[in-house]
């Protein structure tokens, strides 16, 4: 296909035309292509038993720095004392999770780790050939371990395990009607309304409309009811009555003010005219509903959901609080703030 | 892997996929069931992240966001920025590897790695009713397995358990995922957006002969070896997933959907002499007629559809224009010999796999931009085979969606060019025909061909079966529906202020205001904030909405949110706007938008009269809705000889009044016009041995167009002059400010540049438009049933 340069151009920016490209930049590559490589075996390391001692976690200068430069890098400007704190916690956190995992041991027998650890070794003693199990011992010897991803992993796991707890799986309904009744503004399913309408058009009727509305409004309450209401309606697109309307819905096809003037409005009679966006309106409301939480069986699965989670949360604050006890947190950041304190904050306007 | 591997991986995923996860609502089961209907607002047409093109323009919301935001909650738009610092939980490494991502992110001011700069929400009263998520299904495979973001590491193959999946690199995911031509894409992605290397590789998938890509490619297989397969069910199974979890019987409607991506760069039809020709669509000279030859052209073909489903019955995997490519014509060296351009094989494969393959599985096919296909899409059939395809499964078509309105067009330049003299259709046309996005001063009818416009394609649909004396039915018998076409994966976002400052095709449109006020931008300028469709269901359920979409009882809106009702019949009383109950009387005495009239027995002299109500968009708190200005019936009709014709007749409201606005304010006219109308006509000079075909029309008065809000968010008035001289004279150029105070030079406010103050100002596009409402038609059968 020969196209001109300008249309060349034009065309390059259309997404479906990106859609091309990615497929041609596939096309390019894919001869390149160089397939497998032998699947890795499994190393065996055993676990060794949990360390019983626990040491103070501290934040070096260095890392308080990091914090700082990230922070900055980040928002565009450099923390404030509390953010800096704040962000120091989080990290002194971090720091346990990864110090209580080693502690615990769950740095070994990962094979996620352990291939990871091999693979480092292999290639910083350039022997490609040499037995797995050596080069992890060798690795761990070296302290090859610390560092970010395995680090991670590490405080992944550790969350996991604090989080879980072998009852996770059962949620009954009593909680779950607890659950529901403290989280109504959640559960609520709103308050609806049936009603029959008259409508008096603005359009059609002008200034007169709201004389011939109430003039319409006696008539009515001399006792027609709804369906015989409807010959006395104008023309209207939607149908002259709903049932079990939502305000929300309500609101979204005739205006707010209407939605509330409705489910005010009293119920087997007639009264009005309540102006909508569209016109006005004679209502005649014939059942209502208050906002309702719904049946158990009905959010049973969302419900227990939200309850395990809650919980597994609440097991890992539990587990963090007595961690940070343990590690003697609030002396660290003490100290931390102490620091922090006395540390000018660097010029302005260099964020970026 | 062998071959019988490959199968049982295969069997056992189908066998997965075709269990239901929803029950199926039963009709009158919601509380707020209506039985005269009730109007329905959604989505048929949108992309997300699960859309190759969409990816690479950044867009992370996938269809669950999709839906979240249908509902009204709040999503995020790119740029993305890591502003992660190691302290957010990651994902567990014990957790079993996603089959396909979930590309989470985070909102302006939250941590993660993915943080959204930007961020958009429905405002309150707002949210949808019901959507479907049309993700291009073409490379689906190849998408979810280069553009996969693992989360699980591993040590070997066994440590994955998730189908199609590998220990790749330290990490789970799809096998090839770590090939070249993935890696070159994740690297690519930014140079992409650029648009590197158009020439060189746009032919690759705009050929008559689409293809897998190579790596996916496979000799046995269209769907591509087994790794592709896999990880185009695991797509598909995860667009139906995230369907089913969002739907809500009664609230909210998910639609599971495809669009089926068909883009041929076909050459155009021109006359030996040298002189434009017809300019319609051809592969090779054979395809054309009348001495012609065919030429290269720019651009591509748009043949576009998006595939609804009733349910969660759907096939294994979508029918793509890889499996089904549209047919090339009569010379072409090609795999697929059906009539150009048509859809035959998708349709026929569709009906296959679907309709007579799953029990309970039901589709509509819904052709858009009909605008942009270069005469392709609207070719008459050239087998009753096709014809009833067609007529079966394509009963909607697109009318309006970002890159235009497909109903008609005029220009004062060129009066009658397209067919009509209706001046209301200068609206949001594109000034181009094909998918290239070259802007045309003054486009004529070679440039955009008439026949791919709606109006006449429904004329055409009729003479065609005159022509054709009931042996084959109308191909082209096909309602309204609107639709964004959006890549942002949000759903109606059709509000026009939001338009201005968040686009909706991810970094690429909206980058600068000056990307979207370039009109040589293809997604720029021309390009309007979408429309909508309204569909007229008992209740808000599957069956109920997809029963309204196939007996097109729907009405498509430019965006904004009007109502209307139309209904025909030869015994609608007069004074149905007079008083009573509209609905009840239409439905008694005629039939709704979409539906067919036949003819009364020989004797009648009956005339068909149309009842048509409409009220104006309520707007939301803070944004009051526009007012109507006037509805209008269009007829088109076939006399004895076959020749089409057409009337538009103003049948409420006020044709003189628009309702003018301030465009510098954009405040609507609260006088103007009406808040509802309602009108009864009578077709006069109805001849009941005719074909023809009859929808409404609703005009609201003026309002801002998107540009105007956003040249008003930058302070420019056209009213005043560009800049001012150093004396605080109005300036234009330096060449006014030569005066000796002037300084030499004229300086533009802070708040724009020229570029900008030029593009507000040009009248390349206009200020204000009148935003409208098309109900599908009513058909009027000369045969009685």
């Amino acid at each position: 296909m020969a196209a001109t340069a300008g249309g060349a151009m034009a065309f390059g920016r259309h997404p479906l035309l990106h859609f091309v490209l990615i497929g041609a930049a596939l096309f390019a590559a894919d001869r390149a292509y160089r397939a497998t490589r032998p699947p890795p075996a499994p190393i065996s390391v055993a676990i060794p038993a949990p360390r019983p001692e626990r040491d103070r976690v501290a934040l070096s200068a260095e890392q308080l720095d990091r914090l700082r430069d990230d922070f900055t890098r980040q928002f565009g400007r450099p923390p404030t004392l509390e953010e800096w704190l704040g962000v120091a916690t989080l990290a002194l956190d971090e720091s346990i999770l990864e110090a209580e995992a080693r502690r615990l041991g769950l740095h070994r027998g990962d094979p996620a780790i352990d291939r990871r650890l091999v693979q480092k070794m292999r290639a910083v003693t350039g022997r490609p050939g040499a037995d797995d199990a050596a080069l992890l011992d060798e690795a761990l010897r070296l302290g090859l371990d610390d560092d970010l991803i395995v680090r991670r992993l590490l405080r992944e796991k550790l969350r996991l395990a604090l989080r879980s707890h072998k009852d996770d799986a059962t949620v009954d309904d009593q909680a779950i009607g607890a659950h529901v009744e403290r989280h109504r503004d959640r559960y609520l399913r709103p308050a609806w309304v049936s009603f029959a309408h008259v409508f008096v058009s603005t359009s059609r009727r002008g200034v007169q409309a709201d004389a011939h509305a109430r003039a319409l409004l006696a008539r009515l309450r001399s006792g027609v009811v709804p369906p015989a209401s409807d010959d006395l309606s104008d023309a209207f697109p939607l149908g002259l009555a709903f049932r079990e309307q939502p305000e929300d819905t309500l609101a979204t096809r005739f205006g707010e003010e209407f939605a509330r003037s409705v489910s005010r409005a009293p119920i087997n009679a007639w009264s009005g005219p309540y102006p909508s966006s569209l016109g006005l309106h004679l209502v005649r409301t014939t059942a209502k509903g208050q906002g309702s939480l719904p049946p158990v069986e009905a959010v049973r699965e969302r419900a227990s959901l939200e309850i395990r989670e809650a919980r597994a949360q609440a097991r890992l604050n539990e587990a963090m609080r007595k961690l940070r006890a343990d590690y003697e947190a609030a002396a660290t950041l003490a100290a931390v703030r102490e620091r922090l304190a006395a540390t000018p904050a660097p010029p302005r306007g260099k964020a970026r | 892997m062998t071959r019988i591997a490959a199968v049982l991986l295969t069997l056992s995923a189908s066998a997965l996929a075709l269990l239901p996860t929803t029950a199926g609502a039963q009709a009158g089961d919601c509380p707020t069931y209506q039985p005269t209907r009730q109007p329905l607002f959604g989505e048929l047409h949108l992309h997300t992240q699960y859309s190759v093109d969409a990816a690479t323009l950044d867009t992370r919301n996938t269809p669950a966001d999709a839906y979240r935001y249908a509902k009204g909650f709040k999503v995020g738009l790119p740029p993305f920025i890591n502003t992660a610092n190691g302290t957010e939980p990651g994902p567990s490494p014990n957790a079993p590897s996603p089959s396909v991502s979930d590309h989470p992110y985070c909102l302006p001011g939250e941590r993660c790695e993915h943080m959204a700069t930007r961020s958009i929400q429905l405002p309150k009263g707002r949210a949808l009713d019901f959507a479907a998520i049309t993700d291009h299904a073409e490379y689906f495979g190849e998408s979810n397995i280069c553009l996969y973001e693992p989360t699980r590491s591993c040590s070997q193959d066994s440590d994955c358990r998730t189908l199609g999946q590998a220990c790749v690199v330290g990490v789970c995911a799809p096998r090839d995922w770590a090939n070249p031509a993935c890696v070159l894409v994740r690297e690519e992605i930014s140079r992409l957006r650029g648009g590197l290397g158009t020439n060189v590789f746009a032919g690759y998938v705009a050929t008559q002969n689409p293809a897998r890509l190579p790596f996916c490619k496979s000799d046995d297989d269209p769907y591509g070896n087994v790794t592709c397969r896999l990880n185009s069910q695991a797509m598909w199974g995860r667009i139906k997933e995230e369907a089913n979890k969002a739907y809500e019987p009664c609230r909210f409607t998910s639609l599971i959907a495809y669009e089926y991506t068909a883009t041929p760069a076909m050459g155009r039809c021109t006359a030996p002499s040298g002189s434009a020709g017809s300019g319609l669509p051809c592969w090779a000279s054979a395809d054309c007629t009348n001495g012609e030859t065919c030429s290269s052209g720019n651009g591509a073909a748009n043949l576009h559809r998006n595939i609804i489903f009733k349910n969660d019955r759907v096939p294994l995997l979508p029918v793509t224009n890889m499996e089904a490519p549209t047919g090339c014509g009569k010379g072409s060296d090609c795999l697929n010999k059906t009539p150009l351009g048509s859809p035959q094989v998708l349709l026929a494969k569709l009906e296959k796999e679907c309709v007579q393959g799953q029990p309970g599985c039901d589709f509509i096919s819904i052709p858009h931009n009909s605008n942009l296909s270069g005469g392709a899409m609207f070719r008459e059939p050239e087998s009753a085979e096709e014809a009833r395809l067609r007529a079966t499964y394509e009963r909607l078509a697109e009318i309006t969606q970002i890159k235009g309105q497909s109903e008609c067009r005029f220009s004062p330049k060129r009066p009658g060019a397209w067919g009509t003299l209706d001046e209301n259709c200068q609206f949001e046309a594109m000034s181009y025909g094909r998918l290239n996005g070259i802007f045309f001063d003054n486009p004529g009818p070679t440039d955009v061909l008439a026949s791919d416009l709606l109006r006449n394609a429904l004329s055409r649909g009729l003479a065609f079966e005159q022509k054709k004396a009931g042996a084959q039915p109308n191909p082209f018998k096909v309602g309204f529906v609107g639709a964004l076409d959006n890549h942002n994966g949000t759903p109606s976002a059709t509000d026009p202020a939001d338009y201005a400052t968040k686009g909706a095709h991810g970094v690429s449109s909206f980058s600068s205001l000056a990307t979207a006020l370039n009109q040589f931008n293809f997604l720029g300028l021309e390009t309007n904030p979408g429309g909508l469709t309204g569909v007229w269901a008992e209740e808000n359920t599957r069956e109920s909405i997809f029963a309204a979409l196939k007996r097109r009882e729907t009405f498509a809106t430019s965006g904004t949110r009007p109502v209307v009702r139309f209904f025909g019949g030869f015994s609608l009383p007069n004074d149905i706007c007079q008083a009573g109950n509209f609905p009840a009387k239409g439905y008694a005495g005629g039939v709704p938008m979409g539906g067919t009239l036949d003819k009364l027995p020989d004797a009648s002299t009956a005339k068909p009269t149309f009842a048509v109500s409409a009220v104006a968009d309520p707007g939301w708190v803070g944004r009051p809705g526009t007012r109507l200005q006037q509805v209008q019936i269009i007829k088109g009709w076939v006399d004895a000889q076959g020749a089409t014709h057409e009337k538009v007749v103003s049948v409420a409201g006020n044709t003189a009044d628009k309702g003018r606005i301030d465009p510098e304010t954009c405040a609507p006219n609260a006088t103007a016009g009406a808040t509802d109308l309602c009108a009864v006509w009578t077709d006069a000079e109805f001849n009941p041995g005719q074909k023809a075909f009859y929808y409404a029309r609703v005009l609201e008065n003026e309002s801002c167009r998107w540009n105007q809000f956003a040249c008003n968010a930058i302070g420019v008035s056209c009213k005043k002059p560009m800049g001012s001289c150093g004396s605080g004279k109005g300036c234009m150029s330096d060449a006014d400010c030569q005066g000796p105070a002037d300084g030499g030079q004229c300086l533009t406010p802070r708040s724009y540049t020229d570029y900008e103050y030029q593009q507000c100002c040009s009248g390349l596009v206009p200020s204000t438009v009148q935003q409208r409402a098309w109900t599908s038609p009513i058909f009027y059968n000369t045969s009685s049933m």
